[in-house]
This record gives structure tokens, C-alpha cells and sequence, in this order.
């Protein structure tokens, strides 16, 4: 990562009023948002757009085609573009050839896009924004910092400061006052504008219409009092029908602002008389800007169905903390990466894309059903075929892929690490560039006997009537053997005997989620090799992520790879793989576990892991399990928001992914339970090596597995 | 995963120093047819079933979002209510306190004589005159019960000016006008002949600054409906 950017990240940390205020709104768009979908099927109604809007996508060229035509019959003028710099022209042009001198403009990325202002004003025009946040930051000379909230970022006080300057008057911070200036400001900046630039949310193809969805008015003044209205609309913004703007429309204000309608929806279908009696003077521009490009992309196809909410935004654990600013371009965030890569060029992404920790809470709330993280992923795995893997990484590949020497070092890592442990199970310190990595968080010590070796002393009863193949991953491997022991005990009692492969190896999840593909499908062969060599009837992880891996990603990585060979027994693998707690579930339902009765084990509370609940959607099986052994479930606030791990995330971001953890931490202590419980290991290190150097009593920190083996009869 | 954490380890421990610190590097066809399933239109005897149920929700949701909601029987009450809120605005000769009114059926269907004794009331509408104006007055068309939203066809420049340059906005409309939602309306909607079709929700506002919900910033501070039930020739 560029240093440059580093120091970008630590700035944005250290700036509470960010920080805060992005925090702050996070969590109350979370309740008012649930509150706005109330008595909506979500699920149906983004399946909807998906259906409209990828539609669209793939019939660009005709939608477009017959917009120009039902719009050019109704008196508009259509010029459809690839190149933004002809946008600019034609612009440009119309503005020279009525004397326009000064412009109003209401909220458009497109026209941040391609940097519209900035040419116009050098050709001499008078450019105003009039959208309050985006004319705050056309004072203060930035950039939008969030989609929909383009000054988010700052405090009233800054605001105050630019109005007094603007107006040569000190202002208090008082903010409906503040708001009372940018009206009496803009208010002659309308009456006496000359042409009226607007975006387009919606651009219907079977009538020519254009929809304006905004909040404060001034689209409605942009697009009423000039005598000229130029709209820039980005070719995404096209449907087919105009009776597709209902679900979009249901969508767009509840995901963005948790309103059931905005103020205002302008749906403009050709041009209307002005005030003076002239027509109006319309023109509808139709910019592909590399569109049309990613629409033909198999894989960012589907980013095309993006209706620009932000609620991706607003979701997401990293941008709470650093922000527009740092992630993202024009467009922010995780769909702003996305669409910075393209719109821009894959390598303005290389580094904002390695902010997104791969936590999956964006999709789940996509009103159009993108997959955020999965197209971030492809980002990666692009920019890797692009440019390489950099050295480091490389050097640790070449030690995953090797099985024998990697599991060596590993070994020896135990014997080495003494020094840092002092006899703990912890690695509380470490020298040097390291040290970030015990900075608010301990490791775990490596174990002195892998689980692989633990495994060879354990005697499982005889003539059990199932097989199960466990995968124990590395961490379960080498770091918490205890949870593979605990796994074994529990599935003897239902009457499964466990496989041990020795052949398994790392799930390729590290290298699939830094873009290395190639070495992700070498280790997903060795691991398919390894765990179908002898029949059994499941194959279980304890580790999600691991899990994720075994049942979608060996798949996925093979077919982004175009490998064929091994995608059979990839899906013959898939089929059989289960996370612990859904099989421990169905083996309970199934009457072959049972729990000692009358337990009261008092509170504990459960942190919901990425990829357990928004992958597997298992979130649910181990909160039962646990209250069925007798524990009473408190839930914490937050509860699937990421803990900061993310893999080697935290190794690459330990500026970002500590705190995280802290608030993790936070919201656990918060419920006063003495025990914690979760079903990843990663998660298990990351928020137990917090809890280690948090000052107070500690909450304990557990696996699931453990916490259910100990309370099963017999 | 761990290995990164382990193997690093180990590289500083098999070679201290060898990797530079800037360590923390990253590399890094559906349906061939536009469906249109969700237009549910109600038939007429649906919607007047329904009429008492939708203004109730309607009221409901205006009121949610910070407008005012009046209703009348007669086209007489709602004059009445008309001249008596204009008065008590103090809407007069004098500029930004003058009230504008879009031409309407409704202004077709009253005595004009009781809204001619108001000072500084204009029913020819300019942009300057509803510039300055304090109350813009006009009629809308529809009504969506399930958002509290008004649809007007405001393709006639006079009705946008009086809907967005004042500050208060009085927005008549009929209660036969109440439909129960936006997918029951767009059936109805004419963009081939109504050029611009306005959709109001309460008051204009932003939380622009700091989040921080403020009412009227380009557009009315305050949005002001009233419900007329015998109020006939629109739609
Ligand atoms: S997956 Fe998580 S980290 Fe990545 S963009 Fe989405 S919410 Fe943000
Ligand atoms: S990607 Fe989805 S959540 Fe993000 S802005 Fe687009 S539609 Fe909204």
C-alpha cells in the first residue's frame, strides 16, 4: 500500500469528528432503516430490481436506442456518449451558444464523474451547486465524502466558518440557521441562472422520462426557473418500463435516508413551458463512460444494478472509521471501489480496494442484490493477474503451498515463540514493525502439540455407525487443538467416528482473499484430494471461514480459473461439507445428542462470525444449541458486526482492524455476561488475545465446540 | 489467517531484518422480459371502500413526515379555512408577503369574491410575484395513502412556482383523489401527455449538516393539505 495512503488512513482515524459522526450515523440508520422496510418483503422487492435493472443491463444498446427516440418525440434533445470528454463539449457548447453565464446545478456523481465544474468554470461560467451538501463542499474546495451525504464529514462549526466567510458575516453554528443562509444564498443563484444541470435517477426507455429524486427542492428550481436543463445521466440509470420506477422507488429512499418517500420525485418527460412563456430548452445526455464495458462483463455485470443508495455505505465497518475520503474516489465505499476501477481504471482501486475486510454486511442490505464483497474480490484477483503478488506475500505462498515445509515451520514456531509467551498461551508482545500486531491485542501462542499429533493419541470407540471427515484448518491445527478434541468427543457420542486426513492443508482462504487465485486452486486440490480419499458421510469444519471455503470458494476459485478438472469432486466436497454447529444441530433434532437436564449456566452472549451468518446463514444453530445446554442467551448490540479480523486483515490494517475490536469488546463488556461464545477460531484469537489486554475483568472468551461438549450426556 | 502472523514470525525471527517495514502490502441472463407484476390497479367501488382506511393512513403519514393535513366537505369550509389561514399568515400587498394560486378547478368552482378581498393575494402567477410570495396555493391531483405523498401534472410552470418559491404551500386536493399507493397510481399516469409530473412529501429538508433533521431549505418549510371531499373536475 502506497504510504501515501497509510498516512491518509491514519488521518482519517485521528479525526474524531469523522470518526464520530460517521459512527454516530451508522448505527441510527441501522434502527430507522428497519424501521422504513417495515411490513416489506426486502427479499422480494430487490429480487425485483435485480430483475429490472439487470435487464436494463443487458439490453443497454436498445434501452438506450428507444429512450433517444420517445424523448426526441417528446421535444428533448438525446446525445448519447462513450467519451466523457464529449460530454463536456456538448455541454460547453449549448452553454456558448444561448449566453448562458452562470449555471445552477442539483446533486450529480455523473457530473463529478468527469469533472464538470471545473471545465466549465475555466471556460468562464459561473457554476453553483445548490444542494446544501454539495455546495458546502464546493466552498470549502473538496470532494464528496459519502453518496448521499456528501459533507458528512463536517462538523456545523467548519460549516459555520464557510458561510461566514461566503457571506462576510459572523455566523453561530446554530444549524437551522446555517440551513436559512444557504437559502437566502442560493435563492438569487436560481432566479438568475441561465441553465440548470441536473443528474437522473431513473431514465425510463418506454416514455423518455427522466426521474429526480431529492429532499430539499432545489431540483425542482433547477429544472423549473433556467430556460435551459441539461441532465447527465449515466446509461445505468436505464429500465425499460416506466412502470419500473415503483420498486426502485420504494427502495431507493428507504435504503438511503430510511425515508418511505423523499420530498420531491420529478418525473420529466419531455420539455414544459418556461416562466416567460418560451419552451424549455432540454437536453438529456446519456453518458457510457465504460459502461457499457462493465455491463459486458460477466462478473460486473452485476454491479450495473446499482441504484446509488449508500446504504452499502452506511453499513460498513470500515467506513465508518476512515470514511469517503479514504475510501473511495467519486463514488465511495465498497461499490465505489468497484466502480472507481472501472469508471476510472482498475489500478485507481489497487489500494482502497484492500480496505474491505470481506465482512459481507453491505450485501446483505444491497437493495439491488450485488455482491459487494465478491466483486471486490475479483477486483483483487485482477489486480494480482495484473501486476503480481508483492514479494512478502509471495514468500509466504511459496511456504503455504508447501505442505511439509509449511507445517514445519509451524512446528517450529511453537518452540520459537517461547521467548514471546512467557509461559502463557499468549504472545503479548512483539519487537519491532511487528509490535502493531500485539498492539491492543495478544496472539496465541502456537500449541506444543498440533492437532494433528493430539489427534493420533485419541481412542474413538469401535463400530460407530457414520464417518465424518473433519477439516480443522490452521488455526484449530496449531493453535487451538482443544476445539478438535472437543469436536471428536461430540460427534463419538452421536455415534460418527473422525477422519483425520493428514493430508489436509491451509483452505487457501489467505491467499483467495489477498488475489492469488493460482495458489488458493493449489490448495484447494490438495484439500479435495486429501478429504475425499476416504468415503465418509460429512465432512466438518469448526472454522467458517474454513468452511466457506470447502462449500463455495473451491468452486469459485476453479471457475474464475476456468479449471475444469477438479470442479467435480469441488461439488461432490461442497455437497458434504457442514459447519459444526448446523451438524451438531441435526444430530440433537435427531435425537442422538442430548444435553444434562436442568443446567442453568447463567448469561452468555454470541458474536455472530462474517462468514457463518452471512455466507453459511447458520446464525441461528448455535445460539439454540447454547440456550438448550442451559445457557441464558443476551444478546449484544452489534452483534454481526465484524470483530477486525478478516484473515490476515488485521496484519495488513492493524490501524483499522483495532478498533474494531475495541468496539467489539465494548459491546460484549456492555452485556454484562461473563462468556462470550462464537464459532470461529479467527474470531476466538482475535477477540480473546483483546480481552487479554483489556484492563478490568476479562470476559471469557469460547468456541462453541468447547462450551457444548461439556454439557452432552453420557 | 494465522499464517500470515506465524510465517512473518518466522521470517523475523530466521532473518531479522531482512524484510523492509513497509511490510503491510496488499495486491490485491436473466429473464428475457421487463416484468411488470407489481401494478396492481384498484378498481373505482375498491378505492371508495378503501377511502376512509386511506386518508386515515395518508393523515398518518403526512403528519410522520412534518405536514399539515385539513379536511372539508365542501368546496364553501375549505374557502373559509383558505381565507382564514391567509389571514392569519398575514399575507399582504407587500413583498414576501404576498400569496400566489396556481389556476385550478378549484378556483374554477368557488365565488372568487371572498379570495379578491385579500390583500396581496395573486391569481395570475409570475416568477417574481411567487418569488416573494410567503403562501403559494395550488391543487393536486392525486394522493398516495401508503407514503402521504401528493402527485400533481405540474407541467404548467405556474404550479411548480407556487409549490417551490414560497414558503408555505397549501396544496388542495380532492379526497377522491386518494389512491393507496405509487404502483396503483403509475397505472394511471400519463407521461406522453404530462410532461412533468410532480411527487411532494411533506416539507423540502436536508440533514446535511451534521445529520441533523432541518425543515425547509430550497423548497416550503411548511407543507399545508387540504382535503376536500365534494371537490369535483380533476382526473
Ligand atoms: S464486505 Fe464489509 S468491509 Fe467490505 S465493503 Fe462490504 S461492508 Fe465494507
Ligand atoms: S451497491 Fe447496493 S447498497 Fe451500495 S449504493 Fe448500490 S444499490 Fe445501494
Amino acid at each position: 500500500m502506497e504510504q501515501e495512503f497509510k498516512q491518509s488512513i491514519d488521518r482519517a482515524l485521528n479525526n474524531a469528528n469523522l470518526t464520530g459522526a460517521l459512527g454516530k450515523f451508522s448505527e441510527a440508520y441501522k434502527v430507522n432503516r428497519a424501521k422504513a422496510y417495515e411490513g416489506i418483503d426486502f427479499e422480494e422487492l430487490r429480487s425485483t430490481i435485480a430483475t429490472v435493472k439487470g435487464y436494463a443491463a443487458s439490453h443497454l444498446e436498445e434501452l438506450a436506442r428507444q429512450f433517444k427516440e420517445k424523448a426526441e418525440a417528446k421535444g428533448a434533445k438525446v446525445f448519447c456518449t462513450k467519451d466523457p470528454a464529449q460530454v463536456r463539449e456538448y455541454i460547453l457548447k449549448v452553454a456558448k451558444d444561448a449566453g448562458v453565464k452562470s449555471i445552477v446545478k442539483s446533486k450529480s456523481m455523473a457530473t463529478e464523474e468527469i469533472h464538470l465544474n471545473s471545465y466549465l468554470e475555466k471556460a468562464g461560467i459561473e457554476v453553483g451547486e445548490t444542494d446544501l451538501g454539495e455546495w458546502i463542499i464546493q466552498l470549502a474546495g473538496q470532494t464528496p465524502s459519502h453518496m448521499v451525504m456528501p459533507a458528512i464529514h463536517m462538523t456545523k462549526e467548519e460549516v459555520s466558518d464557510l458561510f461566514s466567510k461566503e457571506i462576510d458575516e459572523r455566523l453561530s453554528s446554530d444549524i437551522p440557521r446555517l440551513v436559512k443562509v444557504a437559502r437566502n444564498e442560493l435563492r438569487p443563484k436560481f432566479l438568475k441562472a441561465d441553465m440548470g444541470i441536473s443528474g437522473g435517477n431513473i431514465a425510463c426507455a418506454d416514455t423518455g422520462s427522466i426521474v429526480l429524486v431529492t429532499n430539499e427542492g432545489n431540483a425542482r428550481l433547477v429544472t423549473s426557473l433556467p430556460r435551459i436543463h441539461i441532465a447527465l445521466v449515466g446509461i445505468e440509470k436505464l429500465v425499460a418500463h416506466f412502470s419500473d420506477i415503483a420498486p426502485i422507488l420504494k427502495a431507493l429512499p428507504r435504503s438511503a435516508t430510511a425515508q418511505l418517500l423523499t420530498s420531491y420525485v420529478s418525473i420529466i418527460t419531455g420539455p414544459t413551458p418556461n416562466s416567460d412563456g418560451s419552451m424549455k430548452d432540454l437536453h438529456i445526455i446519456l453518458m457510457d463512460n465504460k459502461r457499457s464495458e462493465m455491463a459486458a462483463d460477466p462478473i460486473f455485470k452485476e454491479a450495473m444494478q446499482c441504484i446509488r443508495c449508500a446504504s452499502c455505505l452506511n453499513v460498513c465497518p470500515i467506513f465508518r472509521l476512515v470514511g469517503g475520503h479514504v475510501f473511495g474516489k467519486v463514488y465511495t465505499g465498497g461499490i465505489g471501489t468497484i466502480l472507481t476501477a472501472w469508471y476510472d481504471e482498475l489500478k485507481s482501486s489497487e489500494d482502497i480496494q484492500g480496505l474491505c475486510i470481506q465482512c459481507g454486511a453491505c450485501k446483505d442490505v444491497c437493495p439491488a442484490k450485488i455482491d459487494i464483497p465478491a466483486l471486490i474480490m475479483e477486483l483483487r484477483r485482477r489486480l494480482v493477474q495484473k501486476q503480481g503478488v508483492p514479494m512478502l506475500q509471495k514468500s509466504i505462498y511459496a511456504v503455504v503451498n508447501n505442505r511439509r515445509l509449511f507445517h514445519g515451520m509451524l512446528r517450529a514456531a511453537s518452540i520459537a515463540g517461547k521467548p514471546f509467551s512467557k509461559g502463557t498461551k499468549f504472545i503479548r508482545h512483539l519487537p519491532m514493525f511487528l509490535a502493531d500486531l500485539t498492539d491492543g491485542r495478544s496472539l496465541p501462542a502456537i500449541a506444543a502439540k498440533p492437532f494433528r499429533d493430539v489427534f493420533k493419541t485419541i481412542s474413538q470407540p469401535k463400530n460407530l455407525k457414520e464417518k465424518a471427515v473433519f477439516y480443522g484448518g490452521c488455526l484449530i491445527d496449531f493453535a487451538y487443538p482443544e476445539m478438535g478434541e472437543a469436536l471428536v468427543k461430540i460427534l463419538n457420542k452421536a455415534g460418527v467416528e473422525v477422519l483425520f486426513p493428514e493430508g489436509q492443508t491451509c483452505c487457501g482462504a489467505p491467499a483467495r482473499y489477498n488475489g492469488a487465485y493460482e495458489v488458493a486452486a493449489r490448495n484447494a486440490e490438495d484439500n479435495i484430494e486429501a478429504l475425499l480419499a476416504e468415503p465418509a458421510d460429512y465432512v466438518v469444519s469448526a472454522c467458517p471461514t474454513c468452511t466457506v471455503a470447502l462449500n463455495h470458494e473451491f468452486i469459485a476459485t476453479f471457475e474464475s480459473l476456468d479449471q475444469k478438472k477438479y470442479l467435480p469432486q469441488a461439488r461432490e466436497l461442497a455437497a458434504k461439507t457442514m459447519d459444526f454447529s448446523t451438524l451438531v444441530k441435526k444430530l440433537v433434532d435427531e435425537g442422538r445428542l442430548s444435553f444434562k437436564e436442568g443446567q442453568h449456566l447463567g448469561k452468555i452472549t454470541y458474536h455472530d462470525s462474517c462468514h457463518l451468518k452471512r455466507t453459511l446463514h447458520a446464525e441461528q444453530s448455535p445460539r439454540q444449541l447454547l440456550q438448550q445446554a442451559g445457557y441464558e442467551l443476551s444478546e449484544m448490540f452489534e452483534c454481526d458486526i465484524c470483530c477486525g479480523m478478516g484473515g490476515s486483515y488485521s496484519l495488513k490494517l492493524p490501524e483499522i482492524s483495532a478498533p474494531i475490536l475495541q468496539r467489539k469488546l465494548k459491546n460484549i463488556k456492555d452485556t454484562g455476561a461473563p462468556m462470550v461464545a462464537m464459532d470461529c477460531p479467527g474470531c476466538v484469537m482475535q477477540i480473546r488475545g483483546g480481552m487479554d489486554q483489556l484492563e478490568g475483568t476479562a470476559v471469557r472468551v469460547q468456541h462453541t465446540v468447547e462450551l457444548i461438549a461439556a454439557q452432552l450426556k453420557g | 489467517m494465522i499464517i500470515y502472523h506465524l510465517v512473518l514470525q518466522l521470517a523475523l525471527w530466521f532473518d531479522k531484518g531482512c524484510f523492509p517495514s513497509h511490510n503491510r502490502t496488499s495486491a490485491g441472463e436473466r429473464m428475457e422480459k421487463g416484468p411488470t407484476a407489481w401494478l396492481v390497479t384498484l378498481r373505482p367501488e375498491e378505492i371508495r371502500g378503501k377511502g376512509e382506511a386511506m386518508f386515515e393512513q395518508f393523515k398518518t403519514r403526512a403528519e410522520g413526515v412534518s405536514a399539515e393535513v385539513h379536511r372539508f366537505t365542501t368546496e364553501a369550509e375549505a374557502l373559509a379555512f383558505l381565507v382564514g389561514f391567509l389571514r392569519t399568515e398575514g399575507v399582504a400587498d407587500a413583498t414576501g408577503q404576498y400569496a400566489v394560486f396556481a389556476d385550478c378547478p378549484f378556483l374554477q368552482a368557488i365565488d372568487r369574491q371572498q379570495l379578491e378581498e385579500v390583500p396581496g393575494l395573486w391569481l395570475e402567477v409570475t416568477r417574481a410575484r411567487a418569488a416573494a410570495a410567503k403562501v403559494g396555493i395550488s391543487q393536486m391531483d392525486w394522493a398516495l395513502a401508503d407514503t402521504g405523498t401528493l402527485v400533481q401534472d405540474a407541467s404548467a410552470i405556474d404550479k411548480r412556482l407556487v409549490s417551490s418559491l414560497p414558503i408555505i404551500h397549501v396544496a388542495l386536493i380532492a379526497t377522491s383523489g386518494l389512491r393507496p399507493d405509487m404502483p396503483a397510481w403509475l397505472g394511471e399516469a400519463r407521461p406522453d401527455t404530462d410532461g412533468y409530473l410532480a411527487m411532494i412529501t411533506g416539507p423540502s429538508r436536508t440533514a446535511d449538516i451534521e445529520r441533523v433533521l432541518t425543515i425547509g431549505v430550497h423548497g416550503p418549510e411548511r407543507l399545508i393539505i387540504v382535503f376536500v371531499d365534494q371537490l369535483g373536475g380533476t382526473n
